[in-house]
């Protein structure tokens, strides 16, 4: 993805339904490392749950911290940074956020501390992968299939 | 950390096969393994018998040996019809950019519809075992139900088209539905693509999985202004990710809500 544009919804009653956007990851840009960040390295020790509970997967002790690149919406720049374990969102939050304009701000105050508070909260897994239809044979190259190998 | 991530596995995961493609249903750790597994049962059982009933790839299905004039139970035919007018009223209400005819054959085609309609019931089916935390996968459309445990809501993947495994964001999701649609698809039959459509994929969250999938083809096929359109309907917002990769979404209202 090279740029990330998002637009406002008007105010829609949302019933039982929640929904937020943690993070706009692109793993692809894993070259534009981000240096850990200080809570990143204190927490990663303890990061090993994956491995006391048996899992073969990769843990967030040996997570890469990948950064989204800089991309452009109507309210000014948005920046993800997140750390990624095999299938694991270990932790993701917003490095680079409007400032400025009052819609920039209204935005800061609401979604960007959203994205914020996700840097706190570790151990985001994916439950599942929403997608175009795959076939049975599809399947086996989906990341739906890694997460159910979990 | 350690003790969350330990304390919340493990869960309880089914996959199987359903309507030529791949199920999963995970379950909470909360969640005994009897009554999982008799979820479990009533999930592939639901699925199975909509498969049945809806397949437009068997000619013994109940859906063809209704249009070619057989006899039906009486449960099926009401269900098909249900169906059938769902289908039309989604036509009506996207301007005919969802049909309900097939133009290769002329003949009805409530697959857009129907296996969004199969999911659906599947989730009642296993609230009826008692079973509330749980999500169900089919194909790439889920509907999610309660939490994975106490501390979490569910976390659904909007997949990147561009790149095997890779999503492109994260929702967060407790009870309602996440359905895409994309130029991969399978199954789907988007037939009215307006030319101005250059989309990868569509995706759609919304309270009623039928509803969420069928509006994720429209929305695919309508281009970037299906957001807007998707966006009128109380309840459902959507994520696009356009031809050039650019992501566009009304998701950020639900944050800032």
């Amino acid at each position: 993805m090279g740029t990330l544009a998002r637009r406002l919804a008007p105010a829609a009653a949302l019933g039982g339904l929640a929904i937020a956007i943690v993070g706009l990851l692109d793993p692809a840009l894993a070259a534009s490392r981000l240096p850990a960040r200080d809570e990143m390295t204190a927490m990663a020790p303890t990061d090993n749950a994956a491995q006391q509970g048996g899992a073969t997967t990769a843990t967030c002790d040996t997570a890469e911290t990948v950064t989204g690149p800089i991309v452009t919406t109507r309210w000014g720049p948005v920046q993800v940074a997140a750390t990624i374990a095999g299938n694991t969102l270990c932790e993701a939050h917003a490095v680079v956020w409007p400032t400025g304009e009052r819609q920039s701000r209204q935005i800061s105050t609401y979604a960007v501390p959203e994205l914020d508070a996700q840097a706190t909260r570790q151990g985001v897994i994916l439950d599942g992968v929403s997608g175009a239809t795959y076939t049975t044979e599809g399947y086996r190259e989906s990341l739906q299939q890694l997460v159910d190998s979990l | 950390m350690s003790a969350s991530l330990a304390g919340i596995r493990p869960r309880h995961k089914i996959v199987f096969e359903t309507m030529g493609t791949m199920a999963t249903l995970t379950i909470a750790s909360n969640v005994d393994a009897d009554q999982a597994s008799h979820a479990a049962h009533a999930c592939e059982a639901s699925l199975a018998g909509d498969d049945h009933r809806f397949s437009h790839y068997d000619e013994r299905s109940e859906i063809m040996r209704w249009m070619n004039g057989a006899p039906i139970g009486e449960a099926a035919r009401k269900d098909i019809h249900f169906v059938r007018d769902q289908c039309v009223l989604l036509e009506i209400a996207s301007e005919g950019v969802f049909s309900t005819i097939d133009p290769a054959t002329g003949r009805l085609d409530t697959a857009g519809y129907a296996k969004g309609h199969a999911i659906g019931k599947a989730v009642q089916a296993v609230r009826y075992t008692g079973v509330h935390d749980f999500n169900i996968n089919v194909g790439g459309d889920t509907f999610c139900s309660g939490r994975p445990d106490s501390k979490r809501t569910w976390s659904i993947g909007v997949a990147d088209p561009s790149r095997k495994r890779r999503v492109v964001a994260v929702l967060e999701v407790c009870d309602g539905a996440v359905a895409t649609s994309g130029a991969a698809e399978r199954g789907s039959h988007i037939w009215n693509r307006r030319p101005s459509s250059s989309l990868l994929s569509f995706t759609v969250t919304g309270p009623d999985i039928a509803t969420a999938d069928a509006y994720a083809t429209i929305g695919f096929a309508m281009g970037e202004s299906g957001i807007d359109w998707v966006g009128q309907h109380e309840g459902y917002s959507s994520l696009a990710i356009r031809g050039d990769g650019v992501v566009v979404s009304d998701a950020l209202g639900l944050l800032a809500g």
